[in-house]
């Protein structure tokens, strides 16, 4: 289960907001995953989805396995979008 | 004899004390790679994320009361780097290998600290601070040494510091504190910002000297003039403390003025804008009520990487600025570089005047491959807010007219492609060079406004480089001849109705304010932490008494003469701050 995002933030995906999102996702049981340039990277570390550098307009994937893949999905992507930091693509 | 340290202002005030060094703690172990029990390294590890964690709660809470919700925020992530998965699992299996506690730690968060800081953007760069701050308090706890803390600080001090860590911030206590002094960091600073925040003066980027100050000695940080006094001396002291008195007081009716537009004491219109260096620089021009951006550097676009910037880098700057500013008017200097401001990559010859030789517009007419990328991403950032354009060093009416030439065709073009362009984009030109303000009058007919460059201006006027101590006393921004360059200046444009700005740094000057205000300036653009103490100083200036004070100051022989006038004019309202007197400027 996978959706496709852009990031729409002029200072890309950056700590504040950043946090806000892992901090959604954290709870879920799906092993989520943000992948971008081949890179598939952690959604709950914080520092790994630092580490992507994901600049405004950067395109990556949102990965979801597990029990609650879809309802981990539509939440942490409507809190991408809440937080203007990234749209569906 | 005192000594003066000089730096970025980074927050405003005046604060005396003394020092108060924090040192960076000694978290310095032995590694241990193999050998260790994986188990009983687990469990100290995760007693030092417990205590760290209760830390950290505690430190996020100080900072929700006393700098409020979003400062605070900064300590979600820093809670959310302890509890980090990814960070976890690989410690856990370092400690499984046989390392100890401290050896996995440090591996680890120094692999991801190397990977923040080699990101381009200086957002995530700083994020390797935060990260350090985080492994240091954990390790503190591995190694049972307690991280130096502003907590214990009992008595009213300047706290001195390498750079400070959103923690150490918010440990502080702002009744004890007086003032900041950091060795490194920019205006843009977490310890910037949070000093701002607690209303502290603050001087960063002062350089290693900083650390090798003495915890208890006497210190003078002045916030808005960027400088530190160390050991002032009795009545230097004294002196300072009832200026800071004044300051305090002063600084209150200043914040009431911010969202105020500036005018004389008889209602004349003196815009007030801020000079600014990138998009991150607007936060602090608008805090400080800039009603427009005077003078948009656009030059550390080009210096910031080793190769020329996009097109679309710069449309992006340039859109940020624009449309940061909602609708106030932005004023976008074209590339000043070359001469002594070098960016390696263009491949510049060595000159042996570099102030008179292959700098700004000239360079810019002969590399026009780079002027036209230039043009247009100025030219399509237009649509987003109030844009006027400005050529840098203008001696010539032919450089103004193929500098124009050369913006119609790159619009033209624009058009053709079927881009957005604003109707009507004013271009202006800097006045520097004294062949531009004689000229002024014929320039007028065709530039659509001035802005006196005046630090270029004084130095080409007096033929005197104020970097070169030998010649500086030359440097003289109220020599009644520099005077007269900008009288020039102002006669040309209002001949053909055209306004004259400043935004050199005579523009912030109090000395010289009400000068260029009585030559007929109407537009001053400034250091954003100056623009309210100017503001004030307008408020209290009569327009006609200006003009008769300029106009004498023109009769004169020298520039004593000239600030001794304006003294005996304007006496306490030009008085200077504690630190300018303190000579050497």
């Amino acid at each position: 289960m996978e959706q496709k995002f852009v990031v729409t933030d002029e200072h890309g995906l950056h700590a504040r907001p950043a946090s806000a999102v892992v901090k959604v996702a954290t709870p879920f049981t799906a092993d989520l995953k943000l992948v971008s340039v081949g890179k598939a990277v952690n959604l709950k570390s914080l520092m790994s989805v630092l580490s992507m550098g994901l600049t405004k307009g950067s395109e990556f994937t949102l990965t979801a396995e597990g029990e609650d893949a879809q309802q981990a999905l539509d939440t942490v992507g409507q809190a991408l979008v809440e937080q203007g930091l990234a749209q569906r693509a | 004899m005192a000594r003066r340290l000089t730096g970025i202002a980074a927050s405003p005030g005046l604060g005396i004390g003394p020092a108060f060094v924090l040192r960076p703690p000694d978290l310095r172990f032995e590694p241990q790679e193999s050998g260790a029990d994986a188990a009983e390294q687990q469990q100290r590890f995760d007693e030092a994320l417990q205590k760290s964690r209760a830390d950290l709660q505690a430190v996020r809470e100080q900072t929700a009361q006393k700098l409020g919700e979003e400062h605070a925020e900064i300590f979600d992530a820093h809670l959310l780097m302890l509890d980090d998965p990814e960070l976890l699992d690989q410690v856990a299996a370092g400690l499984q290998g046989g390392q100890s506690a401290e050896t996995a730690l440090g591996a680890v968060s120094d692999t991801f600290i190397a990977v923040f800081e080699t990101m381009e953007d200086e957002y995530m760069r700083e994020r390797a601070a935060d990260l350090r701050d985080v492994r240091n308090r954990v390790l503190s706890h591995l190694l049972g040494r307690p991280l130096t803390s502003l907590g214990d600080l009992r008595e009213p001090a300047v706290l001195v510091a390498h750079d400070l860590t959103p923690s150490d911030t918010a440990a502080l206590n702002r009744e004890l504190v007086k003032g900041i002094v950091t060795a490194v960091g920019g205006r843009t600073s977490h310890s910037a910002i949070m000093a701002r925040g607690l209303g502290l003066p603050a001087v960063v980027g002062v350089g290693e000297a900083a650390m090798t100050l003495e915890s208890g000695i006497s210190l003078i940080v002045d916030g808005e003039l960027g400088r530190v006094l160390v050991e002032p001396g009795e009545s230097a002291l004294t002196e300072a403390q009832s200026r800071a008195q004044a300051y305090a007081e002063r600084q209150g009716r200043l914040l009431a003025l911010v969202g105020t537009e500036g005018r004389t004491k008889d209602g004349t219109r003196i815009e007030l804008a801020a000079n600014i260096g990138s998009p991150a620089d607007l936060p602090i021009a608008l805090e400080y009520g800039a009603e427009g951006v005077g003078l948009y550097r656009t030059e550390f676009l080009y210096m910031a990487q080793d190769r020329l910037p996009t097109e679309e880098e710069q449309y992006l700057a340039y859109r940020a600025v624009l449309e940061g500013m909602h609708g106030k008017p932005v004023i976008i200097r074209t590339l000043d570089i070359g001469g002594d401001k070098a960016a390696p990559y263009l491949d510049l010859p060595e000159e042996e005047n570099p102030f008179l030789g292959f700098r700004a517009i000239r360079l810019c007419l002969a590399r026009s491959e780079i002027f036209r990328v230039q043009l247009r991403a100025l030219l399509r950032a237009s649509v987003h807010g109030d844009l006027k354009i400005m050529f840098p060093l203008v001696s010539t009416l032919e450089e103004l007219r193929q500098a124009k030439a050369l913006l119609e065709e790159e619009r033209q073009k624009l058009l053709a492609e079927g881009a957005e362009v604003a109707q009507n984009i004013p271009v202006g030109i800097m006045i520097e060079v004294p062949a531009a303000a004689v000229l002024a009058g014929t320039l007028a007919r065709e530039a659509d406004f001035f802005s006196v460059g005046s630090n270029d201006l004084i130095g080409y006027s007096m033929a005197a480089d104020r970097m070169n101590e030998q010649v500086s006393g030359l440097y003289q921004p109220l020599n009644p001849s520099v005077l007269k360059m900008i009288q020039l200046t102002c006669e040309g444009a209002a001949h053909h109705g055209r306004w004259v700005g400043v935004c050199g740094e005579m523009a912030g000057d109090r000395l010289a304010m009400p000068l260029l205000v009585g030559l007929g300036v109407t537009e001053l653009s400034m250091s954003a932490p100056a623009l309210l103490s100017r503001r004030e100083q307008l408020l209290n200036l009569d327009l006609a008494q200006a003009q008769r004070v300029a106009a004498e100051a023109l009769t004169l022989g020298t520039a004593a003469e000239v600030e001794a006038l304006v003294h005996r004019e304007f006496g306490d309202a030009v008085a200077q701050p504690f630190t300018d007197s303190q000579g050497g400027e």
